[in-house]
């Protein structure tokens, strides 16, 4: 156990350094900088842009640049965001407990809406229940998350009034309000983005789960338990589903990654000032050293959420988790 | 479809009626703006957007503040802010401002003349690096002969040095801020909360979320109507307008041809016309982009460029892009600079016109695809266009089609507007579909449209050049009477339009989108926000979240 983990340090790490390398190189090719984007267009004079290229060091050679990155972040320094006047670190610090909140409910709610829909499509197979939900989750998977994002604001948000458009917390002064109100406001925010982001998921989830519960139905165990007299229900929660969930759990490591890709939109959409939005806005402005701490945490968590796939995937099925 | 449909002008014209008389407001009411953008920072002199004008001139005052008739010149119209008064000296180089002893920071410390000097310092301190420190380069210093009085010395007199000082120059808290070295200013914590001196003070700022700020009790202009100002951030610009179509903010500065068509039919959302100052054009590259020792091949040919600005319907191109919400442009002015002349004569639609221009020009229709061609060369060029903006996508389509009927072959290069930029800036392009946001100044056209030179034609991306404009601009800096001015930007714009260095395509119209309990005054074209402390909400019509009076924590 200690070897593959070690092993999987190692490779993580080897993943970090090829995705810093490669992104700092491709936004080499990407015209302009934090500068140019703020300032060409603007009667601002030449004399101030160099002054502000010079402080910030964007008046260095790329691979002086480079070399400064990398040395700056083996001390853990994130460098500076210079579209938002502060140190990258203190934007992260703020955007990243967000996206993990989004994409946490958005991964809880895919998964369970996701293996409930698997288990009534199994309880119905073939039958009306199955064939709709079926038609249903392939919607889901089908349908750009950007365009349900869309929608849900429009009607849910803007027409019908039900939800808040976007942000995370009603405007005006809420941090008198008490805790408990706080906790709901947040919530009512989060339930469209959520949700939204969570479609993809529970389609995904749900397609997977039905399948693989159709394959464990016909098991002798299965046929024993139903002989026993235990009704579906019970036969498919506590025989059939325990047996079947394995691979469903190894799609926790694909969808976590996928999830935070979808967010960059879903974010942008919502006014979710999480890391989705921060880095849309850093690509924007041309922000390299908040592009790169945000496309370096994304990729941290996709190692990482993989890394946790293979241990849970082996806690579940421990002889499956064997093999080669 | 109409967007400004005979039923949505009255109702539009009934609304601006109905805040023109709307004075007697009770105190009370948050307001709501709906912002495409975040302030980039609440320091003063670091801000560039407008986003971040409108936060900081909220919190801080401005000696003084330029009038409803937008002059520039002298001091005609100018209101008083911070200074009660001023005074110039027989020759001009010398202003002493006269503070308002009443005027106060927001915490309780009076403003004082060395607020002004210090301020002074850190605009033109490299170290700083303030946005617009080249508008003060007329000035000298700023001597403080008593606590309320700062005398500022300028090293030569010109008919704005008013306007740029007052404008640009925002008194600073030197009792705050003046222990910091100039070069931390940029990054101090201090920024992040800042004190001010204006009706608004600052109470919360989560970056790209929101921005809060209270009125401020002891304002000594008085206390502001409204009990604070919320600025809610989102960046899709569809999420912005539905958050004022849900009542969720009461101000949208500038709704779009499409927010517009969505007004609900209930008058809940109103739309209030107020002139904006963008101008949008083709502009042509009169250099080479490859060698810009060279002509451009096509666009160094003066009547080349006024054939194909001929084959250009503009009007339906405005029509078919904005329907009412824009007019075709003029020339390097938009309407509502004091300067701009509607009487000048600009090159018309002429199809016949244009065939005949291009047909003596050598450039003949070749059989098969139509297109034009001299000596073997294709009349065809590449329209630059910035992928961030749809109605300049659209106009570009709409001009490559008008092209192609006259024979002209058009390619688009739609592209991100980072690399828009770095292409304009570089000279990297044929033509280009551009715009711009003048200011009240008429100053900025010889950035934009003059010779490149030190000082001047740092915006000029198509390097175009002619001497006669220059000598007109120059002259209508230099003037002192208004009359002058005019006569003088009159010339040089006639010689622009007749040069043709870009097709001037619209001026759009702006359009704020207000909620229906929300009172404004007139909204002033250069800075929506310049009333906003008199604006009122209807008690009436107040809400739970007004009710949750924004207080400094």
């Amino acid at each position: 156990m200690t070897r593959r983990i070690v092993v999987r340090l190692l490779q993580a790490a080897a993943v970090l350094a090829v995705v810093a390398t490669a992104v700092f190189v491709l936004l080499q090719f990407a015209p302009g900088d934090p500068f140019a984007a703020a300032l060409d267009g603007t009667n601002v004079p030449p004399s101030v842009r160099m002054e502000w290229r010079a402080r910030y060091g964007f008046d260095l050679p790329p691979a002086e640049r480079f070399v400064r990155w990398i040395g700056a972040l083996a001390h853990g320094e994130l460098g500076y965001a210079a579209s938002r006047h502060r140190p990258v670190a203190d934007v992260v610090a703020d955007a990243v407990p967000r996206t993990l909140l989004l994409v946490g409910v958005a991964l809880a709610l895919g998964f369970a809406a996701g293996i409930l829909v698997g288990l009534v499509q199994a309880r119905h197979h073939r039958r009306w229940p199955d064939r709709l939900l079926g038609a249903l989750t392939l919607g889901g998977v089908a349908m750009p998350e950007f365009l349900l994002g869309l929608l849900a604001m429009t009607w849910l948000g803007a027409r019908w009034r039900l939800f808040p458009v976007a942000g995370i917390a009603s405007l005006g002064d809420t941090a008198t309000w008490p805790a408990w109100e706080r906790a709901l406001d947040l919530l009512w925010h989060l339930a469209l983005p959520a949700v939204v982001l969570a479609v993809g998921v529970a389609a995904r989830v749900a397609r997977h789960q039905r399948a693989a519960l159709l394959g464990v139905l016909g098991e002798d165990y299965i046929r024993t338990a139903r002989a026993k007299g235990l009704g579906e229900w019970r036969v498919l929660w506590h025989h059939a589903l325990p047996n079947a969930i394995g691979p469903v759990l190894a799609l926790l490591g694909l969808a976590l990654p996928s999830l935070i890709g979808g967010a960059v939109l879903i974010e942008r959409i919502f006014g979710w000032p999480g890391m989705g939005l921060t880095l849309f806005d850093a690509l924007l402005a041309r922000d390299y050293p908040l592009v790169l701490a945000a496309v370096l945490l994304a990729t941290v968590v996709a190692v990482v959420a993989r890394a946790l796939t293979d241990v849970v995937a082996e806690s579940v099925a421990p002889r499956r988790a064997r093999i080669p | 479809m109409h967007l400004l449909t005979p039923r949505r002008l009255a109702i539009a014209l009934c609304c601006l009626a109905a805040c023109r008389g709307g004075d007697a407001a009770s105190p009370g009411g948050i307001l709501v703006v709906s912002a495409g953008a975040d302030a980039e920072t609440l320091f003063p002199p670091l801000t560039v957007g407008n986003q971040g004008r409108a936060v900081t001139e909220l919190l801080y005052d401005k000696l003084a503040d330029i009038g409803p008739g937008l002059n520039t010149i002298g001091d005609g119209g100018f209101v008083p802010k911070l200074a009660s008064r001023w005074e110039w000296s027989a020759d001009s180089l010398t202003i002493a401002f006269h503070l308002d002893a009443r005027a106060r920071w927001h915490d309780g410390r009076a403003v004082t003349a060395r607020d002004v000097q210090y301020a002074f310092r850190v605009w033109t301190d490299s170290a700083v690096g303030a946005a617009q420190r080249n508008a003060l380069a007329t000035i000298d210093s700023i001597s403080t002969p008593d606590s309320l009085t700062a005398r500022v010395h300028f090293r030569e007199r010109t008919p704005e040095q008013f306007f740029a000082l007052v404008y640009t120059l925002i008194p600073l808290p030197a009792h705050r801020l003046a222990a910091l070295p100039d070069s931390a200013l940029h990054d101090a914590p201090e920024m992040r909360a800042p004190v001010g001196s204006g009706p608004f003070r600052f109470v919360s700022w989560t970056p790209r979320v929101q921005l809060e700020l209270a009125a401020n009790e002891t304002y000594y202009g008085g206390r502001p109507t409204l009990d604070g100002v919320v600025f809610a951030v989102a960046a899709q610009g569809a999420t912005v307008a539905a958050r004022l179509l849900s009542g969720e903010a009461d101000f949208l500065e500038q709704l779009s041809p499409t927010d517009f068509a969505q007004l609900p039919a209930d008058g809940r959302v109103r739309a209030q016309a107020f002139g904006g100052f963008d101008y949008a054009f083709v502009q042509f590259n009169i250099r080479d982009a490859r060698d810009a020792g060279r002509l451009h091949p096509l666009f160094g040919d003066r009547a080349l460029r006024r054939a194909l600005t001929m084959a250009v319907d503009r009007a339906t191109v405005v029509r078919s892009v904005f329907d009412s919400l824009a007019r075709p442009a003029i020339g390097p002015f938009s309407r509502t600079q004091w300067t701009a002349d509607t009487t000048l004569t600009g090159i018309p639609f002429d199809v016949a016109g244009a065939a005949r221009a291009l047909d003596s020009l050598g450039w003949r229709r070749r059989g098969g695809d139509g297109m034009r061609e001299r000596a073997g060369q294709a009349l065809a060029f590449a329209l630059l266009a910035p992928a961030s903006s749809r109605t300049r996508q659209a106009a570009a389509v709409l001009l490559q089609a008008q092209f192609k009927a006259a024979g002209v072959q058009v390619t688009i290069e739609q592209v991100d507007f980072n690399a828009f930029l770095d292409r304009a800036h570089r000279g990297a392009f044929d033509a280009m579909v551009g715009g711009v946001r003048a200011s009240p100044s008429p100053r900025g056209v010889r950035d934009l449209w003059g010779t490149s030179a030190p000082g001047r034609g740092a915006l000029n991306w198509g390097r175009w050049s002619n001497a006669a404009f220059d000598v007109q601009v120059d002259s209508a800096l230099a003037a002192s009477d208004t009359a002058s001015v005019r006569a003088h930007f009159r010339s040089a714009y006639q010689t622009a339009i007749d040069d043709a260095p870009a097709i001037w395509l619209y001026e759009p119209r702006i359009f704020a989108g207000l909620h229906r309990r929300l009172t404004t005054g007139a909204i002033r074209p250069d800075a929506w926000w310049s009333g906003v402390a008199r604006w009122s909400i209807d008690p009436a019509q107040r809400l739970p979240r007004d009710r949750r009076a924004a207080v400094p924590r």
